[in-house]
């Protein structure tokens, strides 16, 4: 194969530095395979930095009748059923090792009285589980890893952006192209087997905690390259981003504020959660303030106030309150720890949120309320995988993260996500190993893959006259709050999915001015292709779900029904081009064995 | 701000502490105890304060060792490092010794407590307080003190040098 760009060969080639792609590294490094990380910004600034709660698993360390199957049971009962129950098993089963792991790499969690790992309340999990770090976790389990991998001497390819994947002769895939963004040059990658860890795709919406890089890119490209994406529909919205400062709205607001106290309180000083406890969770839930406060204190004192119901519950509470005009004056409600802890406490705990909302809002969270909103947060959706071995339905291509689905179902619970990464990085990069040594992979890459995908981003720079790609994206997000975001109506979401077919002529339209080198135009350009793809699968889904379920909520199907809880909706192209059809279909759910079948009877 | 020359240059910085990075010796922790390592919040507390670093490499552009003599790079890791360095030596699970290693090739002994880099962070972390005077002090013990030495060799048994460790067996 002769090429006239720059070329790198490996034998596992990981998209994405956050922490899924990293443990991938670890893993695959450890069976001695040459590998390649690549990255569109830098090591070590990967979403998966801005997480602050924490990592769920069930090590008992602060209520002993913790275990596995409690967790497996609250993730199931998290993701309404639509979970992949054996990626949920796995999960359950192996986040304890993960953590301890880490901790051997050198993270420093936060300690019990008894030196073991403290572990603190979450929503949606029934025992205190989520390994921390005050609350930059994230941060703590990205240097860890970073830290790993840089010790294991891995090649790391910063400000690199992959723009397609690309196939051998026999559709398997064989490596992928991509540019540097600092000079705007193309280079390939070769690869026996590639693994996506390109984390999540929230930035086609207004309100978003996610960063810049949450354009879905791992998500378009496996749906370009023949793989399935299944539940699309199920986003989630975090109950608490900012809504103010309007140049901040978004901006996330830990759980960690609720696990430690903080309660929500509309206009009338109400704190109306109480109001909003879906009868599932009755049992387990206080039904009085006085109860839900001792709860803190002492678990067995109280049930869990409402607050800590799973997100899903608290985020559409939270608009139903706006909407009946009790609403705080910048849209949202409000969020009260001041009048309920000490301000030692609230600096010791929430030193983070302290800091973000002083220097940000100038709200001193010690005295005053805060205010805060639903915001787009995380897409359970993703690529369809096999749980044990992470590979997607095309040979040589696996996917592990928040772009894998199946894992979180229709709402993904709070800290369930750094644990899955690593429990699913490190199967991912198993899986690839296991599939080189088998001897099936690809070795040669079909070029004129690969020269299309340039001409393809090369396009843009050949009209002088066309649409600016800040606009197109300006009016996405726009479009996609307002049509198809926490409340979903049939009306609005057919108005979205033709809506997105202007999009694509719009895209289609795009010129851009200047060179290559470090252009920002070009780069978002190439981006918006991701953006409508994966906006065009979320569209068609939330058309096809006519039920309310996690999170996707449909204003005209307000329940749950029980026969869409057999099925995921799974997406592919039918031509694997970022403007091809979506072709949608109907893909059962994994059989659920009958052992875990007891357990989510048993513990009810 | 000019654009390409300037940014051109962030990236070999970039690339500098990037490369510093690799010659860190990683942790060391003895085999894990059934249930998990016990350490308690007083003992981890120390390194947290540094792994909250962000890695925006402030102290780094800021540090005039770096900053006037570019030949300093080869043997001059940095602030970002030493806190780097400091918290792998207080780690209450670490058995190896980075000491020498400190010294003789990140050249701890260039600083000179001029604090710029304490000033610039962000994370408020006390950089010169907390990690280079400590760890000042520690390589100083190391290398003078004879008894501290002799102890050290023979110690090493249970140690690995920092040369030795520099890839950490997978656990
Ligand atoms: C503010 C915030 C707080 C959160 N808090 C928590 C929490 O407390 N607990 C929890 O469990 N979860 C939390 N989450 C969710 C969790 O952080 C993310 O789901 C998770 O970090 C995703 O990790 P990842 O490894 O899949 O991808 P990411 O960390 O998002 O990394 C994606 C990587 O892919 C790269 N990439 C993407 N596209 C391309 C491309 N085209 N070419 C090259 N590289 C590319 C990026 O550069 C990046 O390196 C939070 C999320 C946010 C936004
Ligand atoms: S104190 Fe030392 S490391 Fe910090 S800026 Fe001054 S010379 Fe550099
Ligand atoms: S200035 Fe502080 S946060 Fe930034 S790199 Fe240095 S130590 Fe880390």
């Amino acid at each position: 194969m002769t090429s006239s760009y720059e070329h790198h060969d490996y034998d596992v080639l990981i998209i994405g530095a956050g922490g899924a792609g990293l443990r991938a590294a670890i893993e695959a490094k450890q069976r001695g395979l040459k590998v390649g990380i690549i990255t569109k910004s830098l090591l070590g600034k990967a979403h998966t930095v801005m997480a602050e709660g924490g990592m769920a698993a069930a090590m008992g360390n602060v209520s002993s009748e913790d275990n596995w199957k409690v967790h497996f049971r609250d993730t199931m009962r998290g993701g309404k059923f639509l979970n992949n129950n054996r990626m949920a098993e796995l999960h359950a089963k192996e986040s304890p090792d993960r953590v301890h792991e880490l901790e051997q790499w050198g993270a420093l969690f936060d300690r019990t009285t008894e030196g073991k790992i403290l572990q603190r309340d979450f929503g949606g999990h029934r025992y205190a589980r989520l390994a921390h770090v005050g609350d930059r976790t994230g941060l703590e389990l990205i240097r860890t890893l970073q830290q790993k991998v840089v010790s294991m001497d891995t090649d790391v390819f910063m400000e690199c952006k992959v723009l397609k994947l690309v196939h051998d002769g026999d559709g398997r895939i064989a490596g992928c192209v991509a540019y540097w963004r600092p000079t705007g040059e193309f280079v390939t990658f070769s690869a026996k087997a590639v693994i996506l860890a390109t984390g999540g795709a929230g930035k086609s919406w207004k309100f978003t905690s996610n960063s810049w890089e949450g354009t879905g890119d791992g998500h378009a490209m496996a749906l370009w390259a023949g793989a399935q994406l299944i539940d699309m529909e199920c986003i989630q919205f975090h109950p608490t981003g900012m809504v103010w400062p309007l140049s901040v709205r978004g901006l996330l607001v830990t759980e960690g504020v609720r696990g430690d106290g903080g309660v929500l309180r509309n206009s009338e000083g109400q704190r109306f959660m109480f109001n909003y406890v879906a009868p599932m969770f009755r049992d387990e839930t206080a039904e009085t303030e006085e109860e839900g406060d001792k709860w803190y204190d002492d678990h067995a004192a109280g049930r869990r106030p409402p607050e800590l119901l799973p997100r899903d519950e608290v985020a559409r509470a939270i608009n139903a309150e706006v909407k009946a005009g009790r609403g705080s004056p910048h849209g949202g409600v409000y969020l009260d720890i001041a009048s309920r802890r000490t301000p030692e406490f609230i600096r010791r705990r929430l030193p983070s949120m302290y800091h973000q909302f002083m220097e940000l809002a100038g709200v001193d969270i010690t005295s005053e309320s805060m205010e805060i909103g639903p915001t787009c947060h995380y897409i359970m959706g993703g690529v369809k995988v096999d749980a044990d071995t992470a590979a997607t339905l095309v040979p040589g291509l696996f996917a592990a993260g928040e772009v894998a689905g199946g894992m979180h179902g229709a709402n993904r619970l709070g800290g369930n996500s750094l644990s899955d990464l690593v429990v699913f990085g490190r199967r991912a990069g198993m899986g690839a190993a296991d599939y080189i040594e088998s001897g099936q992979a690809a070795t040669s890459m079909d070029m004129s893959e690969v020269e299309a995908a340039i001409k393809d981003a090369l396009a843009p720079f050949e009209k002088t006259e066309g649409e600016n790609p800040y606009d197109i994206q300006r009016d996405l997000q726009e479009m996609m709050q307002l049509n198809v975001g926490i409340i979903r109506t049939a009306s609005e979401i057919e108005d979205a999915t033709n809506q997105l077919e202007t999009f694509t002529q719009r895209v289609k339209n795009i010129a851009v001015k200047g060179g290559r080198a470090y252009n920002p135009g070009w780069n978002l350009a190439t981006d918006l292709p991701s953006m409508i793809s994966v906006c065009k699968t979320v569209a068609r889904g939330a058309s096809l779900r006519k039920e309310s379920r996690g999170g996707h909520t449909r204003e005209d199907f307000p329940k749950a029904d029980p026969e869409f809880a057999k099925f995921n909706f799974a997406h592919t192209t039918d031509g694997g081009n970022w403007d091809s059809g979506i072709v949608t279909t109907e893909s059962p759910l994994l059989p659920m064995p009958e052992e875990l079948q007891a357990l989510l009877e048993e513990t009810k | 701000m000019k654009t390409f020359p300037i940014i051109r240059d962030l990236v070999t910085d970039v690339s500098f502490n990037f490369e510093q990075a690799k010659k860190v010796p990683a942790l060391m922790p003895p085999p894990m105890p059934e249930g998990g390592y016990i350490m308690f919040q007083e003992d981890v507390e120390r390194g947290q304060e540094f792994r909250k670093c962000i890695e925006c490499f402030m102290c780094q552009d800021v540090c005039h060792v770096i900053r006037d003599h570019e030949a300093n790079k080869l043997h001059y890791s940095g602030p970002r490092f030493f806190i780097r360095y400091a918290e792998l030596e207080m780690h209450p699970l670490d058995m190896n010794d980075r000491r020498d290693l400190v010294r003789e090739e990140m050249g701890l002994g260039y600083c000179n407590i001029t604090k710029c880099c304490t000033e610039v962070c962000p994370e408020h972390i006390k950089i010169t307080d907390n990690a280079i005077i400590p760890l000042k002090e520690r390589v100083v013990d190391a290398h003078y003190d004879p008894v501290a030495w002799l102890g050290r060799k023979i110690r090493r048994k249970t140690k690995t040098s920092a040369q030795d460790a520099a890839v950490q067996p997978a656990p």
